[in-house]
């Protein structure tokens, strides 16, 4: 299974450093995924959407082994106190899946519609080799569709 | 007091000018004293009526095929340089270069990570919606 291999492949390395500092053995995996720059801009944009509509906006990039929409719903449980008004989007990049999952508070302000078509937005981007812009472009949409209020369809 | 000081930085550029073209100059004409020096001490005709010293096997290897694998290299080099400043990127279909990282996730994220399989199945109603690529 490519997917349990590699979060194995992960984990050597990640045991050994996380102890000393763990923001720093972060930044330094995540340095293999975004450039300094790429992830800058992500989290400033998590901040700008966190801001815009109260609920917070968590991103998870990597590998998961099994069902991807079970385990990103375990990720979100995994936030604890503020899973119920959470928005996960976990980016599998070898199973090429990409999954939005919503805490109860925040399916309320954010519709499985919203969610659906940022997911849609988000796995075209990446079909095309666009990792950031993908990420980019779907957590203002969420945080858009998630600011304004609900549209009532029939 | 203005006029003193902009002409002590004129002075502080004009030598570093100075200092470079003649940094410069060295590796540049050096190679033709180099070459000069050498080419005098071979004899001017030799006995084929070519000008210079017959090429050894050493000097024949190293112009026709040292030369240019060394630009080869260099061009190759040139080509890869941006990559390898960049470091690997997603490309789909390809391999991921490994590695998992969780914006915003709970301060013990890196653990939960390394444990992912133990963690408890979600219970809470919510929503939320996929897409594959």
């Amino acid at each position: 299974m490519p997917g349990g291999e590699g979060v194995a492949m992960t984990l050597p390395a990640r045991r050994g450093d996380t102890s000393a500092d763990d923001a720093a053995a972060h930044a330094a995996v995540a340095r293999t995924i975004l450039t300094t720059r790429q992830a800058d801009l992500v989290r400033q944009v998590l901040a700008v959407a966190r801001e815009e509509t109260g609920l917070w906006f968590s991103l998870f990039i990597g590998p998961l082994s099994g069902d991807v929409r079970k385990e990103a719903r375990r990720l979100h449980a995994a936030l604890g106190e503020r899973a119920d008004e959470a928005v996960l989007i976990v980016v599998e990049p070898v199973e090429r899946q990409v999954e939005v999952v919503t805490g109860r508070t925040a399916a309320q302000r954010l519709d499985d519609h919203a969610a659906g078509l940022a997911a849609l937005s988000m796995a075209t981007a990446f079909s095309g080799g666009d990792l950031v812009g993908g990420i980019v472009t779907g957590i203002r949409m969420l945080a858009e569709a998630a600011a304004r209020p609900p549209i009532v369809r029939g | 007091m203005r006029l003193r000081r902009a002409g002590s930085f004129g002075v502080e550029r004009a030598s570093r000018l100075v200092r470079r073209v003649a940094a410069v100059g060295t590796g540049f004409f050096g190679v033709f004293l180099a070459a000069g020096s050498a080419w005098a001490a071979a004899p001017i005709v030799n006995e084929s009526g070519t000008p210079g010293g017959r090429l050894t096997w050493v000097q024949t290897t190293l112009i026709f095929v040292g030369i240019p694998l060394a630009a080869f290299l260099l061009i190759g080099f040139l080509v890869y340089l941006p990559s390898l400043v960049r470091g690997p990127r997603y490309r789909p279909g390809r391999p991921w270069p490994g590695g998992t990282v969780w914006f915003g996730g709970p301060p013990d994220a890196d653990d939960l990570i390394a444990r992912i399989e133990q963690l408890p199945p979600s219970t809470s109603e919510g929503g939320g919606a996929g897409a594959r690529w």
